[in-house]
């Protein structure tokens, strides 16, 4: 079964050679990054010999942690997609393999879904680990199961937690119970994270170096012993050492049990009909009368059938709600820095300035970009209805807008206003977030438009897509270019000069909105000139 | 009303079209059969506007489907083979998002879903949300929704796929009956004997071509058959029989 699939990515590459592979030349320079950075942060950290162990083992800890609550959360649905609900299923299940092996397979593919992305990322960071060490030969595969087996743990856990909500969720709506159950745990993980109230590292005042060194060395070791993210950070450092740590044999132990306890119970589950809970039910409901608002004009039924997909897809709910817990975390956390002084809040204010810009640009992957995609395979209602492209494409972009505005007035005004940024900076801030806002929206719908997201960009599909990559790269480039233009407004503040009323405010007014609607208009421009093109349909055309 | 001129659709080095010209008269019911892979899809792709052909011009009710794409769409109703429709949306909700796709004031809107519903029997769940409608279901929705806007042309793909008893004889008499007065229907199918009763002509396409056009009897007729699915089995196998002895011949 692993050489069929093998052998369907395979066909799949040779079906679209050119984008796959400019896809994996992307891949392997966003790896050579990590890479690079990764040299370049240890490198730094050598400069502090007397911290440097401590920060390096918390970091591992920190990134295998962090990387794996990402992975539990997109673990619960991809299990329900990919465990219980693959169209292939039902045809594995007919024919003579044990349905034990069927669900290892799956499991893994669930595992290659969700784990995928967040291992291949670690990797580079390991190598880089490696080769600053000049670590021996047998670290390197040491290393890469210590990571491939830690993700591997959240995989297992969320394919449990999917057979919870297969046997308990009501008929046809497991999948809202899981994306809701997501949420909770997003929300339930970034409570945790502000609960370790990490801003107290700054608090502490220490006597004598002495002191300090015996703090770092106590807080070296102080990961929570039971957490799978601390083996693994020990397998690791084991692995530098030249041993083997007992954390590898725990990882391995538990991850073979999981999957194998995980592989059973789905096949028991699926046999039992418990997956009824993924399909719906016939529910007669005669016809609504019209609502107050309902749209009998083109672009209004588009903006009506929009916000109605939208909202009552639990995918889409859970990632707004995870948006929304995310900027509340970001703004408790800035609120909870010790920010003593005027100048001190401007420069937190100034990195707020530079931060605002890549926050918008995050979100806007996975709220602006995949708006095309949410046509899906229905794209044709629309294509075959009287309906112009530039319409069509209109209307992605006022309703990206309409999600992304919102955003950057919270982030523009509400957060500087919280940590107590006032006066130009505060005007700077909005204007800055309005404008990457805008050209978020425009980039995010022009590159969808032309490289639609597979099912609404749901999963790691929109990130591992030719139209994603590219997204983010421009993205990055776009807050960086935002944060550039801001120095000047920060550097006339801080130098206690006026900004707003000169002459250099109208030009960096200028340059804010050349920068931001060259990146909205080119993309929305070329996916304008090639029009409607089969592309869209999300089928390949049959003959 | 449905005319395709010297239509040619390549994939790569794949040719589904080879300059394919047919014609659909007002009044008129015409069937598109033709084995798997022989072009129908991509036909009817090209002449709703969803595929730019390679070469060629297709035209409804007078209207380039290219050069006048939205005069063009709002002469017809179209049922695709996979009725994927929008899972969130609940019947009612999609057939007023239709009728706001093609202006139809509110009014005159609802009392043609009405209608559809009732037609298609599907009052009863209308709102429901369509993501927990069987593929029957959708596939009546979805003829629902081409209804709606009562177009001149009606082109379907693959009517019948998925539907009960019930809802099959209401389409059957669809194909038959909507054509008249002064309107035409397109339709592709694999069910010969859906083509004999409710076509008034019938076009077999092989590998892109059009092998032949006809009303039944006259097709029946020319080949000395008695049944339509003798001459296609015979028209198409012994293309491919020809097809098939090239490299012996060769040799």
């Amino acid at each position: 079964m692993l050489r069929l699939r093998f052998r369907i990515l395979w066909h799949s590459f040779r079906a679209r050679p050119l984008p796959r592979a400019a896809a994996l030349v992307l891949a392997a320079a966003a790896a050579v990054l990590v890479y690079r950075a990764t040299l370049g942060f240890l490198a730094f950290l050598s400069g502090y010999p007397f911290a440097a162990p401590a920060v390096e083992a918390r970091s591992l800890e920190g990134l295998f942690l962090l990387l794996s609550a990402a992975v539990l959360l997109s673990a619960l649905p991809g299990a329900l997609a990919v465990l219980y609900g693959s169209p292939d299923l039902e045809l594995l299940l007919a024919w003579p393999i044990p349905a034990g092996r069927v669900f290892a397979q799956k499991l893994l593919e669930t595992y290659a879904a969700t784990a995928g992305l967040p291992a291949l990322l670690t990797l580079p960071v390991l190598l880089a680990l490696g080769r600053f060490h000049r670590a021996p030969g047998a670290y390197y595969p040491l290393a890469a199961a210590a990571a491939l087996l830690v993700y591997a743990l959240p995989v297992a856990l969320g394919a449990g937690l999917a057979l919870f909500f297969l046997r308990y969720a009501p008929a046809g709506r497991a999948r809202e119970w899981a994306a809701a159950g997501s949420a909770v745990l997003g929300g339930a993980l970034v409570y945790a994270l502000r609960a370790a109230r990490p801003e107290a590292l700054f608090e502490r005042a220490f006597q004598s170096p002495e002191a300090l060194s015996a703090f770092l060395a106590e807080w070296a070791r102080s990961g929570p012993a039971l957490l799978p993210s601390t083996w693994a950070a020990r397998a690791v450092e084991g692995g530098l050492a030249g041993g083997v740590s007992p954390g590898l044999w725990l990882l391995l132990a538990l991850v073979l049990l999981g999957y194998g306890g995980a592989a059973a119970a789905a096949a028991r589950a699926y046999r039992a009909g418990w997956v009824r809970s993924l399909e719906g039910t016939f529910v007669e409901r005669p016809p609504a009368p019209p609502a107050r608002w309902e749209a009998y004009r083109p672009m209004a039924a588009l903006w009506l059938r929009d916000l109605r997909r939208f909202f009552r897809d639990p995918h889409r709910i859970a990632e707004l709600l995870l948006v929304l817990v995310l900027v509340f975390l970001y703004l408790t956390s800035l609120q909870a820095m010790p920010l003593e002084g005027r100048l001190f809040r401007r420069v937190v204010g100034f990195l707020h300035l530079a931060f605002e810009g890549f926050v918008l640009v995050a979100v806007g992957l996975r709220l602006a970009f995949p708006l095309f995609g949410l046509e899906g395979r229905g794209y044709w209602i629309v294509a075959t209805a009287p309906l112009s492209w530039t319409a069509l494409l209109g209307t992605r972009l006022a309703f990206a807008l309409a999600l992304m505005t919102p955003l950057a007035l919270a982030l523009g005004l509400w957060v500087p206003g919280a940590v107590g940024l006032a006066g130009d900076l505060l005007g700077v801030s909005a204007v800055s977030a309005l404008a990457v806002a805008l050209a978020a929206s425009g980039l995010g719908v022009g590159l969808g438009a032309l490289w639609p997201a597979e099912e609404g960009g749901r999963g790691p599909g929109a990130v591992l897509g030719l139209g994603g990559l590219f997204y983010m790269l421009a993205g990055l480039l776009l807050a960086a270019l935002v944060a550039t233009l801001d120095a000047y407004p920060v550097y006339r503040v801080l130098s206690g000069q006026g900004f707003w009323g000169t002459a250099g405010a109208g030009l960096w007014l200028l340059g804010l909105a050349l920068l931001a609607g060259s990146f909205a208009a080119l993309p929305m421009f070329f996916a304008w000139r090639r029009g409607p093109e089969p592309g869209h349909t999300h089928v390949r055309p049959d003959r | 009303m449905i005319r395709l001129e010297a239509v040619t659709q390549r994939y790569g080095r794949f040719l589904a079209l080879d300059g394919l010209t047919l014609a659909v008269a007002a009044g008129e019911s015409l069937a598109l059969l033709g084995p798997n892979g022989a072009g129908k899809t991509t036909a009817i792709r090209v002449l709703t506007g969803q595929l730019r052909p390679t070469g060629g011009r297709a035209w409804v009710a007078g209207r380039d489907v290219w050069r006048e794409p939205i005069a063009a769409k709002r002469s017809f109703g179209y049922v695709p083979d996979r009725p994927y429709l929008y899972g969130k949306l609940t019947a009612v909700e999609l057939l007023r998002f239709v009728a706001g796709l093609y202006r139809i004031p509110k009014p005159e809107a609802e009392r043609r879903i009405e209608e559809e519903l009732a037609r298609f029997r599907l009052t009863r769940y209308a709102s429901a949300l369509i993501e927990t409608y069987s593929h029957g279901m959708r596939q009546k929705l979805t003829f629902a929704a081409a209804l709606l806007p009562r177009p001149p042309v009606l082109i379907v793909d693959e009517p019948m796929v998925g539907l009960d008893p019930v809802a099959a004889r209401t389409v059957r008499g669809l194909l038959k009956d909507y054509p008249r007065p002064g309107r035409a229907v397109l339709f592709s199918t694999h069910q010969l004997e859906l083509a004999e009763t409710a076509a008034d002509r019938v076009a077999l396409l092989h590998r892109g071509r059009l092998v032949l056009v006809g009303s039944p009897e006259e097709v029946r007729r020319a080949h000395r058959l008695r049944s339509l699915e003798e001459v296609f089995l015979r028209l198409t196998e012994d293309a491919a029989d020809a097809q098939a002895q090239v490299p012996d011949s060769l040799a």
